[in-house]
């Protein structure tokens, strides 16, 4: 750690320990048009504000072609914003001497299907690239990689076997696990959980909860099944048609039941229940979310709550 | 009725082989599957990864044949090669990745493909590729690149190449595991009317659970044997089995079921929303609960 | 600039020249690069221009388009005409620094040369652009179809290159994805010596290599469902049939080929 002198310690206060950054990411009105000067532009992502903070689990929802991708490469800077600005814990990132490799570092993007980047002969190898990129040092590199394939549950036995002998499930786990490596300060999931059945869908969220409670991790989720990821975030953002329509608590979200389905995004079941009921007359509070949040709102109701024709 | 598909007490056996080639063991992927079809039934066949469900869709179109047992399709035994041809006409198959299965560059000249193949003159490719993709809702994007469709658009230009080979039966393995919940909806609507209006069999492989409630029966597979069959309110009202052979029942079956459990006494076959809807009402109206 | 590649692409829209039967484009544009080597002198660059510029405003696919498909090639224009201007001898000598000389004729010979690259290149995407891979491989099926008596496997050679450039831009956009990946991962591909870059590609080459061997079993088995099984028995959905515009658009080709090669000998410049 650096030495602080008196007159910066009064200016800023104690120094922040290192051990929690406090991350943050801010956009201000950033667009980002394809093929510009090309003759068939076209618009992904007009004028978009938005502020991630510290500690947060969060989604962004919206179909195909909502800009949604588009918008965690801007994160990542693999795209550059054809206009607006983007401040990582307050840097610019378009700022020449902004070091471009240390946000990708900082800044853990999970692409869709992640498996396919695996390339190594193994996994343990393939898990060493990121950090190995970021030129640390060997045994640094080791320990980083050893302890990032234990968070994501990879035992002992596959961690000299070669990446593609393993299953499905095995591979996106080694696949972030080589993310985590760099020890990201936020890790970005582009659907984590495609392609995968319902319960290899529950464990690879339940592993992201786990490592957003247990490594103080930053998650953003990008998914067009926002029913799929509801239980587990705390923000939703949605978005449609390059913008940002819609951002707040799940259970906020989920009041827009009919505007959701316009834009082609699904409400989980037990929104839908509450919402007829509501409808045709009882006064039900909650339960958006979960089966079982669910039937405790309408059995609550259903006890003593009101109900008019 | 004669069934339309039957298989016997199917057996699949793959042998893993070390680097020289010598087998060093086998993987039992079907493990005697008895299932019967009767024409114009819509069935799903549910299980998770690795369940051999896709190994099943597999030997449905004699793209494997049975290590034992016998598998009879349309009257015709699939482990006979000369029946390959006649087989995968009559039951045509639809496959996970979008890409993967587009052959030409043009969508109509992909519906063509099938037809082609089978030597159909060419007055009558044009014929039917324009029926299929008219009834897949496809017809407008005739002309252009399957490069510049949606997942959910190339899959139903998959099902209209299928269409145009008049089969009697399809069967969709996955076909909705790589799309957004818009081109899932259009999918399984495409193969629903398909079902309704040309009576064609459908073979519905997945493991959405939502896919799963419009169809006539249900068989759930785990390690290559059928573990449960019936109608979907028989299977999904069994949901701890479910979880065991790492499947989920719809949303509003859990509700149904968690309401249960809190002593309110309805069905737990429940599938859809207005009917979780309706009965809460009528009990609630009624003032049964107290 | 991967995606600059224009060679091999479609471009959809409905012209008279689209829908000339494949065989008379592809012949066409045979015929019109042996123009290009028919003359020596910078009038035929005039007729052969004037022809090629008609021709692009038939088919009318945006004139950019085809502008694009010179790019990728840029590098190779460059080399070429530096060779070109470097080592040609000539009489007027107008720059002598060391043993750099450069003549008038040398520009002459590097102005020429290079037309002669760009016409060839632009030539050939317009045919490509205006054709569907179906009917290019179709019309190439039917022009070679005299090698099928020593032997040539015509119709699988013509299948392996339709599946091909169906498949070629889904694997641009393919490693487009990987390259992203791996640079999230912190790859660099721009910096350090040759060797490093050499390494560094691998990253990219063995999932690419992964996908493509996946896909190619995918399509294997999609095609064995869909009945494939050579080209015995097989019909066409579009038969190749000359019909009077190609007779029309034949006649038009040989009367260019005419006038280049009479033009060559009259015209004075």
């Amino acid at each position: 750690m650096k030495n602080h002198s008196k007159a910066a310690l009064l200016l800023f206060g104690p120094p922040k320990p290192a051990w929690r950054v406090i991350m943050s990411i801010k956009l201000q009105n950033v667009s980002y048009i394809y093929g510009l000067n090309s003759g068939h532009e076209k618009v992904a992502l007009r004028d978009i504000n938005l502020e991630i903070n510290d500690g947060g689990f969060i989604g962004i929802a919206g179909h195909t072609g909502s800009g949604k991708s588009t918008l965690v490469q801007l994160l990542d800077g693999l795209e550059r914003a054809s206009s607006g600005k983007i401040y990582y814990n307050g840097q610019d990132i378009y700022d020449k001497s902004f070091d471009m490799r240390g946000l990708r570092a900082k800044v853990g993007l999970v692409f869709q299907y992640p498996e396919y980047q695996l390339f190594e002969t193994t996994v343990i190898n393939d898990v060493q690239f990121g950090p190995k990129n970021l030129g640390l040092p060997l045994l640094e590199v080791e320990l980083r990689s050893y302890e990032a394939l234990k968070m994501t549950g990879i035992g002992d036995d596959l961690i000299d076997v070669s990446p593609f002998a393993l299953s499905g499930g095995q591979k996106r786990r080694v696949a972030i696990a080589g993310v985590l490596a760099m020890k990201p300060e936020v890790l970005v999931l582009d659907e984590p959980a495609a392609g995968l059945d319902p319960a290899g869908r529950t464990e690879i969220f339940g592993l992201l909860k786990k490592l957003h409670k247990e490594n103080n991790i930053t998650v953003i989720i990008v998914s067009h099944s926002m029913e799929d990821i509801a239980k587990y975030v705390d923000r939703l953002i949605v978005m449609n048609n390059g913008s940002i329509v819609l951002d707040g608590k799940p259970a906020e979200i989920f009041q827009f039941e009919k505007e959701l389905e316009k834009i082609g995004l699904g409400v989980p079941q037990a929104a839908k229940v509450i919402h007829q009921l509501r409808d045709a007359g009882a006064s039900i509070t909650g339960g958006y979310i979960t089966a079982d949040e669910s039937a405790e709102a309408i059995y609550k109701w259903l006890k003593n709550g009101e109900y008019k024709r | 009725m004669k069934p339309f598909i039957k298989a016997e007490d199917l057996v699949h056996e793959y042998s893993r082989r070390d680097e020289e080639g010598n087998v060093i063991g086998i993987n039992r992927a079907l493990d005697g599957i008895n299932i019967e079809v009767q024409a114009g039934d819509f069935i799903a066949v549910l299980g998770a990864n690795g369940s051999g469900k896709s190994t099943f869709a597999k030997h449905l179109n004699a793209l494997l044949v049975p290590t034992e047992g016998t598998l009879y399709v349309d009257g015709k035994d699939t482990s006979d090669h000369k029946n390959d041809l006649l087989v995968r006409q009559s039951a045509g198959m639809v496959f996970q990745n979008p890409d993967n299965q587009i052959v030409s560059s043009v969508v109509e000249e992909d519906v063509g493909f099938g037809p082609e193949n089978m030597g159909v003159p060419s007055v009558e490719i044009w014929k039917r590729v324009e029926e299929s993709l008219k009834n897949t809702g496809m017809y407008e994007y005739r002309k252009e690149s399957p490069d510049h469709l949606s997942g959910g658009q190339k899959q139903r230009i998959a099902v209209a190449g299928i269409m145009a080979m008049k089969p009697k039966c399809i069967i969709l393995d996955e076909p909705t595991a790589m799309l957004d919940p818009e081109g899932r909806k259009s999918v399984i609507k495409t193969a629903r009317e398909l079902n309704k209006k040309e009576k064609i069999t459908i073979i519905l492989i997945t493991h959405y659970m939502e896919e799963v409630t419009i169809a006539d029966y249900v068989y759930v597979m785990s390690s290559g044997q059928v573990r449960m069959e019936g109608t979907p309110r028989q299977v999904f009202a069994r949901s701890e089995e479910m979880a065991k052979y790492r499947l989920e029942i719809p949303e509003v079956t859990k509700i149904a079921l968690e309401l249960n459990r809190r002593g309110i006494k309805i069905p737990k076959d429940i599938l859809y929303p207005e009917e979780l809807v309706d009965i809460l009402l009528k009990i609630k109206s009624a003032g049964t609960v107290v | 600039m991967i995606r600059d590649i224009t060679i091999g692409q479609y471009y959809a829209t409905e012209s008279v020249i689209h829908r000339l039967d494949p065989r008379v484009k592809v012949a066409g544009t045979f015929l019109y690069i042996i123009s290009l080597f028919c003359f020596e002198r910078f009038s035929g660059y005039i007729i052969a221009a004037l022809f090629f510029f008609i021709m692009v405003k038939l088919s009318k696919v945006p004139f950019k388009f085809i502008v694009r498909g010179i790019k990728p090639i840029l590098f190779m224009l460059v080399f070429t005409a530096a060779l070109n201007l470097l080592w040609t001898s000539g009489e007027t000598v107008l720059v002598r620094y060391g043993f750099i000389t450069i003549t008038l004729e040398g520009i002459e010979k590097m102005v020429f040369m290079a037309l002669r690259l760009v016409f060839l290149i632009i030539g050939s995407s317009l045919m490509t652009l205006a054709t569907t891979p179906n009917q290019l491989t179709d019309a190439i099926e039917s022009l070679l179809k005299p090698l099928v008596y020593i032997k040539v496997p015509v119709h699988e050679v013509a299948m392996m290159m339709s599946i091909a450039l169906r498949f070629i831009p889904i694997l641009i956009e393919e490693t487009d994805k990987i390259m992203k990946a791996q640079l999230a991962r912190g790859a660099d591909f721009e910096s350090g010596n040759i060797i490093h870059r050499i390494k560094s590609i691998v990253p990219i080459i063995i999932p690419l290599f992964v996908s493509a061997a996946r896909r190619a079993s995918d399509l294997a088995l999609a095609m064995d469902a869909r009945c494939y099984h050579g080209g015995a028995g097989r019909t066409k959905m579009k038969p190749l049939e000359y019909k009077r515009q190609d007779i029309t658009a034949y006649i038009i080709i040989f009367c260019y080929m005419a006038v280049i090669i009479i033009s060559g000998k009259v015209l004075p410049f």
